[in-house]
């Protein structure tokens, strides 16, 4: 199956700037997609010795998809979405996975010598996206900043330039959040006033 | 929080994360000076702040791409991505570039990495799904023999081995030329030319065929023409390594489905029947025949592969002399060729290629094409021959062939095809998301053909990650899916046609029809809701199954299948609101089992048994007739209770059963009255369950069952009027259900069992007066049905469901109004009553409609009618006090 089409992603991701939240449901499955095969360029080249960055393949999602020339803000919201992408991406096949492991009857059951990912994962996965939204209500910003680290895997300097903020400011508030997300996956909810 | 609040404790960290572990106290406690909690809270994220070290230090990707490929192993991924090897090293080769991407696996120009030789090879990585262990061990085997093969028209094999993932690789001579068929178009060979160099490539064929090396994939792509026109016959005898699985059924099932790519595989091949050297010499016929017309020998309507697969079996391929005069339009996917182009390429005039070919030519290629392999040449050498006697003018073998036979009908074991359906429905049943291009068999087949498989299951969970790009829901799936059943259902009913002879192969096809119906129809899949489509499905698989029986009137195990198909189809009349025709399934399936395990103890045969009579239960309970359902349920418990010898899998399994029989007869006797009674059974059943579910935790199967089990005793307390106990168990089972729709939020069936457990809380706080509550719980219960609903809108459980939420929440209204003073409130509430009322009111005129209004319901609509009529009442009297 093709990627889509350029102009349909380009539309997409100027009507998510221009605020409709409509156009990122509908993104979703077309960057998914793309997302998808790039896991398996990543796990592919893993074996193969060479780790891939994740911003390198966000690079690729973006030339592969978006061949307008989207400005400056442009990319960066684009950057703003993929890691939004992924995180619900992963969020909701660790999800899956973690009702498979119980036997759920509606999904199929796979091949079990394939199932490669530690049990553990899919759970702090789970636990993470909880604890994110937590902070994302608290401060967004931090937020965005775990967002785009962690799930676009995008550089200090990256991450600045997409929120527009210094560098300096993208570390204190990694800093912190870290801090406040492990406390929040370690003892719950209860620090919440 | 509020945001200043944050902002200091933001502040405060930084701060102290800056100091050292003793200035940081000391700041601490002056800055924070007296607020404990301040300080507390700062001080527990530097705390976290200083240990969180690696923390989603590594991009999520990194760690999560394995939850991207699921199921997919290494194999697959380099597979999937061969371009990873470029530049790489495999063993003492270099890969340099890719060549080509073959059946089998890509092709690539390697050299050796020992510069030395700087010899370019053609290095061909296998990715056919081997198991590497295994492959390693027969290509020692052939080994060999392969690296023996000395023949200048035969490529030399020259190494092999795995890649470090367990992927395995030739090394061959690496050849620089043009398939055959373009080389010889591209110096407009003569047919004289052509046949010289056919003669070459069967020296080659007769070489190996004399060391009992059979190819098996010959054709123009694997014989490639030097720039000094010498032939090269290519991947020698690899078919045969790869396709060994020391058993030849396998072998013969493989083989046929390598077969499935255009036109070069034997009749045999196809029919999965053993391979010889004459299916060498057939391909060797269709080369032959293509290298002299230009066409293929059999004119294809369509590229279906079943349709490709009667046409090689039993269609007559024209005669050369005849084809070559004929424009063919547009092939799908191909160009127009006329017959001037294709007799230009030979270096000739249509009439002048027609007069060539006639006769001897004609005689010589049928020969080789001929569809029972005794009747073609006897060897590679014979075929030579023969057009050598043809070239110096002498007589030919080859004869006319005035003889009729019989072609035998092209289906004998066609598995393939079947099991690529199967494949196809298995995808469905499971609920994978699809997409409408993906939709289509033919080219699941051809990436069926790339792999070797042991048995139809290892090929459908193959094909579940081969057929569809994401694994994520894509909108429009069910459409798409709708494709696939109509598709799927073409094609099966194309090969039930043929199937009269082969038992095995109807039985498949029974079983294809049967997961048909379920994808069609069936509520515990995802289904299309096509009922009357599932119906007409399980109805062929039954026809089949039933003349199967015929066949072998005493087979337990085609017993066993009639009687599963019988259940099917019961179960499925059942929804379709046909008791009678669901209970003459039912009772055949019945019948069935007592004739084949009447006196048996087997644990699973008293399972099967039982379960017939349990389903019949349900059917008579559902027509009302309350003793005939207590009977059978208490005759499937006996029957479950008789099982001796079972193992612990066993013994869970009949017990997870017996609850269900008990369930049934705890829910009669409640029917009828006997509510203790009923609660003690149920009791008893909760007990079982919970700790059945202590030894298997996981399994949600259990914990639905135990969700039921507290449904069903906080009905029973209800009715009993025990309402604090009926209410703990119904919030005990909302519990349940609440955990297992939490896990798996896209299962119906559970949020269905989420809504009417909360439909049940809400009835029990309005009886106890906390209407409000009720209210609450009743709009909860709402939402949930209310969206099951907008995606099966005919599901009688959820429509009851929901006219039964409607009438709590008029309920509720109703118990407002009584104790409101406030007249215009009053009036507010009585509006909303009447409403309420007025929609359970249609749900149940809706059921009843349909046909599927239970015994026990059936006073409802006029229960509703009254409690309208009574808010019109109201209403009317509080219009006219005003």
């Amino acid at each position: 199956m093709g990627p889509a089409p350029p102009s349909e992603i380009t539309r997409l991701l100027q009507s998510w700037q221009d605020g409709d939240q409509n156009a990122l449901e509908q993104l979703t499955p077309l960057v998914y997609t793309e997302l998808h095969r790039l896991a398996r360029h990543y796990m592919a080249r893993e074996k193969g010795g060479n780790i891939l960055q994740t911003t390198a393949l966000i690079n690729e999602v973006y030339l592969r998809l978006v061949n307008a020339k989207l400005d400056l803000q442009g990319r960066a919201h684009f950057y703003a979405v993929c890691a939004r992408l992924m995180r619900r991406i992963l969020t909701d096949l660790a999800r899956s996975r973690g009702s498979q492991k119980r036997g759920g009857e509606s999904k199929p059951i796979t091949l079990d010598e394939a199932l490669a990912v530690s049990p553990e994962l899919s759970v702090d996965l789970i636990a993470l996206d909880r604890a994110l939204t937590r902070l994302e209500e608290a401060d967004t910003r931090k937020g965005k900043v775990v967002e785009l680290r962690f799930f676009g895997g995008l550089t200090v300097e990256e991450t600045a330039t997409v929120l527009k903020i210094s560098p300096d400011t993208v570390l204190r508030d990694w800093s912190m959040a870290r801090a406040w997300l492990l406390r929040e996956m370690a003892e719950g909810s209860h620090h919440e006033a | 929080m509020k945001p200043e609040q944050w902002q200091e404790i933001e502040w405060l960290y930084h701060a102290a994360m800056e100091r050292t572990e003793d200035q940081r106290i000391a700041f601490l406690e002056s800055v924070c000076s007296g607020d404990g909690n301040l300080r507390r809270e700062v001080q527990s994220l530097v705390t976290y702040g200083q240990s969180s070290g690696q923390f989603i230090d590594r991009p999520a990707l990194e760690v999560a791409a394995e939850l991207l490929t699921v199921g997919e192993t290494a194999e697959d991924v380099s597979r999937i991505d061969p371009d990873r090897w470029i530049g790489q090293r495999i063993s003492q080769y270099r890969v340099v570039r890719k060549l080509a991407s073959g059946g089998m696996g890509d092709v690539f120009c390697a050299v050796r990495a020992d510069d030395e030789y700087q010899k370019q090879v053609a290095l061909k990585l296998v990715s056919a799904g081997q198991h590497s262990s295994f492959f390693i061990s027969r290509f020692r085997n052939e080994r060999q023999i392969l690296a023996t093969l000395d023949h200048p028209n035969i490529t030399r094999l020259l190494d092999g081995g795995t890649t470090n993932d367990g992927t395995p690789y030739f090394v061959m001579e690496l050849i620089d030329g043009l398939s055959i068929d373009e080389y010889c178009n591209r110096n407009r060979l003569s047919i004289r030319e052509r046949l010289r160099l056919f003669l070459q490539v069967c020296s080659a064929v007769q070489y190996a065929h004399q060391r009992l090396i059979i190819h098996r994939d010959i054709k123009p792509g694997n014989i490639l023409v030097t720039a000094d026109g010498v032939p090269k016959l290519m991947d020698f005898g690899i078919a045969k390594i790869l396709n060994q699985d020391g058993d030849d059924g396998q072998t013969a099932t493989i083989t046929a489905l390598r077969a499935f790519t255009p036109g070069y595989a034997s009749p045999e091949q196809i029919k999965g029947e053993p391979i010889t050297t004459a299916s060498d010499i057939y391909s060797l016929g269709v080369v032959l025949y293509e290298l002299l017309t230009g066409r293929c020998p059999y004119r294809l309507v369509s590229r279906s592969p079943h349709e490709m697969a009667r046409a090689v079996c039993e269609s007559e391929p024209e005669k050369p002399s005849t084809v070559v005069t004929r424009d063919e339009p547009a092939e799908a996917g191909g160009t127009k060729s006329t017959a001037a182009e294709l007799s230009a390429a030979r270096d000739a005039s249509p009439e002048k290629l027609k007069k060539r070919l006639r006769g001897d030519l004609d005689n010589i290629v049928l020969m080789a094409l001929r569809k029972e392999p005794q009747r073609r040449y006897a060897s590679a050498e014979q075929f030579k021959e023969d057009i050598r006697r043809h070239l110096e003018s002498l007589p030919v073998i080859a004869r006319n062939d005035t003889v009729g036979y019989r072609t035998s009908k092209f289906i004998r074991r066609n598995k393939a095809g079947v099991a690529a359906a199967l494949a196809v429905v298995l995808i469905l049943v499971t609920g994978m998301a699809v997409t409408a291009r993906e939709a289509r068999i033919a080219q699941a087949e051809r990436a069926r053909a790339e792999r070797r498989f042991n048995d139809v299951r290892k090929l459908a969970n193959s094909l579940m990650f081969d057929v569809h790009d994401s694994i994520k829901d894509l909108p429009g799936a069910t459409p798409a899916r709708r494709i696939l059943v109509t598709e799927a259902l073409k094609y099966i009913d194309g090969l039930a046609q043929e199937s009269s002879g082969d038992v095995s192969l109807q039985r498949e096809l029974a079983t294809a029809y049967e997961k048909l119906g379920d994808v069609q129809g069936n509520p515990r899949y995802s289904n299309l809701g096509d009922t009357a489509g599932a119906l007409q499905s399980y109805r062929k698989a039954l026809a089949i199954r039933e003349s199967v029986l015929q066949k072998d009137p005493s087979d337990p195990l085609r017993k066993w299948e009639l009687f599963g198909t019988d259940n099917l189809l019961g179960w499925a009349l059942q929804e379709q609101g046909d008791p009678n025709g669901a209970l003459a399934s039912l009772r055949q399936a019945a019948s069935l089992a007592e004739s084949v395990a009447a006196q048996s103890h087997d644990p699973s045969e008293c399972d099967r048994r039982a379960g017939a009579y349990w389903g019949i239960g349900t059917v008579l309970e559902a027509i009302g007739d309350l003793p005939g359902a207590l009977e059978n349920y208490r005759r499937a418990s006996a029957i479950r209770g008789s099982a001796q010898g079972a193992t612990p899998q066993q013994s869970a399994t009949l017990r997870t059963h017996l609850v269900a029989d008990d369930t049934g007869v705890a829910r009669i006797l409640a029917r009828q009255g006997e509510f203790d009674a009923a609660l003690a059974i149920q009791h008893e059943a909760t007990s079982l369950l919970v700790e059945l579910s202590k030894n298997d935790p996981n399994n949600s199967t259990l914990q639905g069952f135990l969700g039921d089990s507290y449904y069903f005793t906080g009905s029973y307390l209800e009715k009993k009027r025990d309402l604090d106990e009926a209410l703990d168990s119904d919030r005990k089972a909302q519990s349940i259900f609440q955990n297992l729709s939490d896990r798996d939020p896209s299962n119906a069936w559970i949020r269905r069992w989420l809504g009417i457990s909360k439909n049940n809380i809400g009835r029990v706080l309005l009886a106890e007066g906390h209407s409000a509550s009720a209210l609450q719980t009743y709009r909860q219960a709402l939402a949930i049905l209310l969206s099951l609903r907008a995606s099966a809108p005919t599901n009688t459980v959820t429509i009851s469901g929901l006219a039964n939420v409607y009438a709590g929440m008029g309920h509720a209204y109703t118990a407002f109004a009584a104790s409101e003073r406030n007249s215009s409130v009053r009036t507010e509430d009585w509006r909303n009553a009447r409403v309420n009322y007025h929609k359970s009111l249609d749900l149940w005129n809706v059921i009843r409609s349909q046909g599927s209004l239970d015994a026990d319901d059936k006073t409802k609509p006029d229960e509703l009618e009254a409690e309208v009529a009574k808010c019109d009442n109201a209403l009317a009297r509080l219009h006219n006090s005003n």
